[in-house]
């Protein structure tokens, strides 16, 4: 069930605007333009509670966001001991209202469902707007952990994956010693839980999926709510053989700490290897495919340079003696082609790298660079080039990456940095391609609306690039600049804040196509869910 | 043909004995699959310890063993160890008596620990999530068993808990806005007003809420100097706990996030660069009741300990005949008790407080122990642990060997005046007009016999119990048990025969 927002006191009513029949937002700011509009201040009060008890919800924090074309700043608060806030200084226009605690969900004012955007406030000075905002918690699945007997199974490791094929890791959790687990913060949809393999004294379990299965195609699907927890999903593991892998990292001077990584789909686990010879050893693991990687500061200079070692395999049995040897020399060389264009300096260009491996993508880093190298560790990295305003990536070439005719340079690009080092070239052109128009809900014009753009394959039906994001401005305007020339679709809704390719697909969200140097104009119809 | 099989041949006896039995949760009958059964054998029974796993249905059987007395253990991961025959907990286990032939089929049953469970809360009843939670043992100063974190929804569980009293507090925590103060449950900053939580096994005590209270959080900076350029590690420590940080190079250091009160610092380097080389260190007692405390802390070369040990005539001992013990202390209590490795008679202590304790070989008894420097001359009972304080300058500590130590021994025997085989016995060092123990238990187990013999004793005055009630009885248990006194002399034998003491 969704919580909804209500205001509490209504909004004005402008007699030469009809009411809109639409869902979509209150549109007598035309109203108040073709008006004369006071400079009195716009007042919005309200109350923060917890939606499943109605307790006072003290210290939420409270975003007030005027759209394009509304006068001012941002301004957030802090909700007071009773859960109350009021902004008493905001200029006529329209906001969108973002409420959020820690061990909640976030909430828009106005969102339909959890996963919608929120819809923008008229706000005037003729009253003062109330607004009643529940905050719902995200959901969890608990259960237990048993051997054949029902008897739990402490210190076990469980792990909740999106019901994608592949399936995506979403979260870790441990069993206590009764063997009951709880995994929290979970968003609404079908999730997987998996035991992650375990090795006691007594014997080991091969990582099982819910209920009890090897493969996954018959696991159990849980179904996760919001507010709610999905209770007894216990999973009785298969007694089985568990490997390691265990070896010597050999970092230079051979007394350096050097932390050692392993990964595989099941997640990654972080060892230090100390001492000389510095082992590590990684137990408790099932058979599939793994990679290994270590990293530890390199001399001369301890916080700038650092060594590395990169390996992947598959594990069919105990690998005893593996031998990592840290190179200092995986220097990256980060190229824009031909140099930067004239009028720009060094530090207006960006560049950030991931990791990339089998548990998924690793947190971004700025890269610093000097001399117009940084230093990777070894192992699959993504990289990319944040243009500056008026300029777009309009290709790249990389080391050890495979690149298909079809992909899109402006986003991030998989390379393969080794012992001796990589290189990422990129072209930054001037002048991209800009999309612009009009969002129109009916026969009228929809404010603040959330306007997506997606970089889309249409042979292969993927997305190329991370979504790019505006809202309209007060007179249904939107625009995205600086874009590389390509296939795109695009969508203007509430429904959803963060719409993935199948929600695109089934919003039949219009396809179209950029050329370089062109400004293309598309209005656009809001999408309501039928 | 087994070796065990040739050997009770050649001796003539028949080992036909069998243990079997099955393992299960106390709570529930379940089976227990591949628990560990150990069984040891009685002082006086022939043989080895012995491990088995249980089946996929709890049970287990040893192979056929010596005729005898025989302790059995079962245990399990996230159990509590069961020894077979204990009346209750932290009760000792009566051992299982077979004859040659015999045959016995023990059910064990293993409980779980404890735990406490609950809510961080504020002042709304909203949980508060990532809020660490601790539970202390209800001892002055409490001793830290385990910690927790809150989930989403501000709930906590402390598990693997011993039955017994134990404080809950949640530690200092900084929000963006908001710090919340150490508290202990349900909302109290004072240990003397903490509400002491009673665990048992196989029990969860739920609803423990705690409110912490806002407000505001010291740190604590500055500086420890050093000669050279290395890191310093510092520790900062209350009386319930202790965290540590690395300095930078210049020595700079700071702790966030701490509640008001009373603290130590310790800081401890590597005298120079190089592995190997000697270690500097400082200690500091230090108040923490406004925003920010400052310290500055000077450190310097280990305090010298010289141990002198010498027999009642003045003669220095072999060093080889005893070992020397040292735990630190400070306001979170005592350390792991670690063994010294004196060069020349000479070692280096870290500065602050210690405890010295020397154990010698059978023998001996340390008489008498002093620390030169300072007014502790001599105490009593100088065979437990002994403080002493080091600050930087040497120290000498002296301990007086005697080659005279008493004994007492005897016989156990029960109800019917028959000797109890395998029973417990604790001996206490005990100043009965004080009415306090001196020194730490000595305990043993009767043999085949039923008999006993504590050895290395020195004189003084003692009580005395052999119960089964208990695995290691505080003063107040061997009061109520009514233990026999007992005074032991130089070079004397007691002979002392005990009762078995049951409780009614």
């Amino acid at each position: 069930m969704w919580p909804s927002s209500r205001v509490i006191s209504p909004r004005p009513e402008s007699p030469s605007e009809p009411r809109p029949s639409g869902s979509g937002p209150n549109t007598s700011i035309l109203a108040c333009l073709l008006t004369v509009c006071s400079l009195h201040a716009a007042v919005v009060r309200g109350t923060v509670v917890e939606h499943q008890t109605g307790k006072f919800l003290a210290r939420a924090t409270v975003v007030v966001e005027p759209i394009a074309g509304t006068p001012g700043a941002t301004v957030s608060m802090r909700t007071n001991i009773s859960g109350l806030f009021e902004f008493s200084s905001l200029a006529p226009g329209t906001y969108v209202i973002k409420v959020s605690r820690p061990g909640f969900m976030p909430v828009e004012y106005g969102q339909k469902r959890w996963n919608s955007a929120g819809a923008p406030l008229f706000l005037d000075d003729s009253a003062p707007a109330f607004l009643a905002i529940r905050l719902p918690r995200w959901g969890a699945i608990s259960g237990t952990v048993v051997d054949e007997n029902e008897i739990g199974l402490p210190e076990h490791d469980v792990v909740a994956y999106r019901n994608t094929r592949p399936p995506q890791l979403v979260a870790r959790s441990r069993s206590d010693d009764r063997g009951v687990y709880r995994i929290s913060g979970l968003e609404p949809g079908a999730y997987l839980v998996r035991t992650a393999g375990a090795q006691y004294e007594e014997g080991a379990y091969l990582p099982t999926f819910g209920r009890e299965s090897i493969p996954v195609e018959n696991a159990r699907l849980v179904d996760v709510l919001l507010d709610q927890q999905a209770n007894n999903i216990d999973v009785r593991p298969f007694l089985g053989k568990l490997f390691s892998v265990s070896g010597v990292a050999i970092p230079d001077p051979p007394e350096t700490p050097t932390k050692v990584t392993l990964a595989t789909d099941m997640g990654r686990q972080t060892v230090n290897a100390a001492g000389i010879p510095a082992v590590f050893q990684f137990a408790g693991l099932a058979p599939g495919a793994f990679e290994i990687y270590a990293e530890a500061p390199a001399n001369p200079d301890p916080a700038v340079k650092l060594q590395g070692a990169y390996l992947s395999s598959t594990l069919r049995d105990d690998v005893k003696g593996v031998s990592l040897t840290l190179s200092a020399n995986s220097n990256l060389t980060f190229d824009v082609r031909g140099g930067l264009p004239r009028g720009l300096e060094s530090g207006q260009v960006q560049f950030e790298a991931r990791r990339k491996d089998l548990a998924g993508e690793g947190e971004i880093v700025a890269v610093k660079l000097v001399n117009g190298r940084a230093q990777l560790a070894p192992g699959r990295w993504e990289v990319r080039l944040l243009p500056p305003a008026g300029y777009y990536v309009s290709s790249f070439s990389g080391s050890g990456s495979y690149r298909s005719a079809r992909a899109r340079p402006d986003g991030w690009n998989e390379i393969l940095v080794n012992a001796y080092g990589a290189f990422a070239r990129f072209t930054l052109a001037s002048g991209g391609s800009s999309l612009s128009g009009i969002v129109k809900d009916g026969a009228n014009l929809a404010a603040g609306a959330p306007v997506y753009l997606e970089a889309w394959d249409p042979d292969s039906r993927q997305r190329l690039v991370e979504l790019r994001t505006t809202r309209t401005d007060a007179r249904g305007g939107y625009s995205f600049r600086d874009l590389a020339p390509g296939a795109y679709r695009v969508l203007a809704t509430f429904e959803y804040r963060n719409p993935d390719s199948a929600v695109m697909d089934a919003a039949n969200a219009p396809s179209l196509r950029i050329d370089a140097h062109s400004d293309l104009q598309r209005d656009l119809d809001l999408y309501v869910i039928p | 043909m087994p070796k065990w099989l040739l050997l009770s041949l050649a001796a003539g006896a028949l080992q036909a004995a069998v243990i079997r039995g099955v393992v299960v949760e106390n709570q529930t009958g379940r089976p227990l699959a591949r628990a560990l059964v150990t069984v040891q054998p009685v002082a006086g029974t022939a043989g080895a310890p012995l491990s088995v796993r249980t089946n996929v249905y709890g049970a287990f059987e040893f192979p056929p063993l010596a005729p005898g007395a025989y302790l059995v253990t079962a245990s399990r991961r996230a159990f509590a160890t069961l020894q077979y025959g204990q009346k209750r907990w932290k009760a000792a286990g009566v051992p299982v008596i077979l004859d040659e032939a015999g045959t016995v089929a023990l059910s064990l049953r293993l409980p779980r620990f404890g735990s406490i469970a609950g809510t961080v809360v504020d002042e709304n009843d909203v949980g508060l999530p990532e809020h660490e939670v601790m539970a202390y043992r209800n001892t002055r100063p409490p001793q830290l068993v385990t910690h927790a974190v809150t989930d989403d929804r501000g709930m906590y569980r402390l598990w693997g808990l011993e039955p017994g009293a134990y404080l809950v507090r949640t530690a200092a925590k900084k929000g963006d806005e908001d710090s919340y103060l150490p508290t202990f449950a349900r909302e109290t900053s004072r240990v003397e007003d903490a509400r002491p939580i009673e665990v048992e096994l196989d029990l969860q005590t739920d609803d423990v809420v705690v409110r912490p209270f806002p407000g505001r959080l010291s740190s604590v900076a500055g500086q420890a100097l050093t000669s050279s350029q290395v890191p310093v590690t510092v520790t900062l420590v209350s009386d319930m706990g202790s965290q540590s940080t690395v300095s930078d190079s210049s020595g700079n250091f700071h702790f966030d996030s701490i509640g008001p009160g009373l603290y130590e610092l310790y800081a401890q380097a590597p005298s120079d660069r190089r592995v190997g080389g000697g270690l500097q260190a400082a200690f500091l007692p230090l108040l923490v009741d406004r925003e920010r405390a400052e310290a500055h802390l000077r450190l310097g070369p280990l305090a010298d300990l010289q141990i002198l040990v010498e027999d009642t005539q003045g003669q220095p001992v072999d060093f080889t005949l005893f070992q020397v013990m040292a735990r630190r202390k400070d306001l979170s209590g005592d350390g792991k008790p670690e063994t010294l490795r004196p060069n020349r008679g000479h070692v280096s202590l870290l500065p602050g407080r210690w405890d010295l304790a020397l154990t010698p070989t059978a023998g001996y008894y340390v008489a008498k122990f002093s620390a030169i420097q300072s007014d502790n001359a001599g105490r009593d009972r100088a065979d437990g642990w002994n403080e002493i304080a080091a600050a930087g300058g040497p120290l000498t500590v002296q301990f007086v060997l005697s080659p005279h130590p008493g004994v007492v021994r005897g016989a156990v025997t029960g109800a019917n005046r028959e000797p109890v085989a395998g029973a417990p016995v604790y001996l206490e060092p005990y100043d009965p007009a004080a009415r306090k123990r001196l020194a730490d238990l000595r305990v043993t187990r009767t043999d085949m016999q039923g008999k006993y013999r504590f050895y290395g004793l020195p004189p003084g005055d003692y009580r005395i119990l052999g119960t089964f009630e208990y695995q290691s009885p505080d003063s107040a248990a061997m009061d109520a048990a009514a233990a026999r006194s007992v005074k032991v002399e130089e070079s004397r034998d007691v002979a002392l025969d005990l009762e078995l003491y049951v409780a009614q």
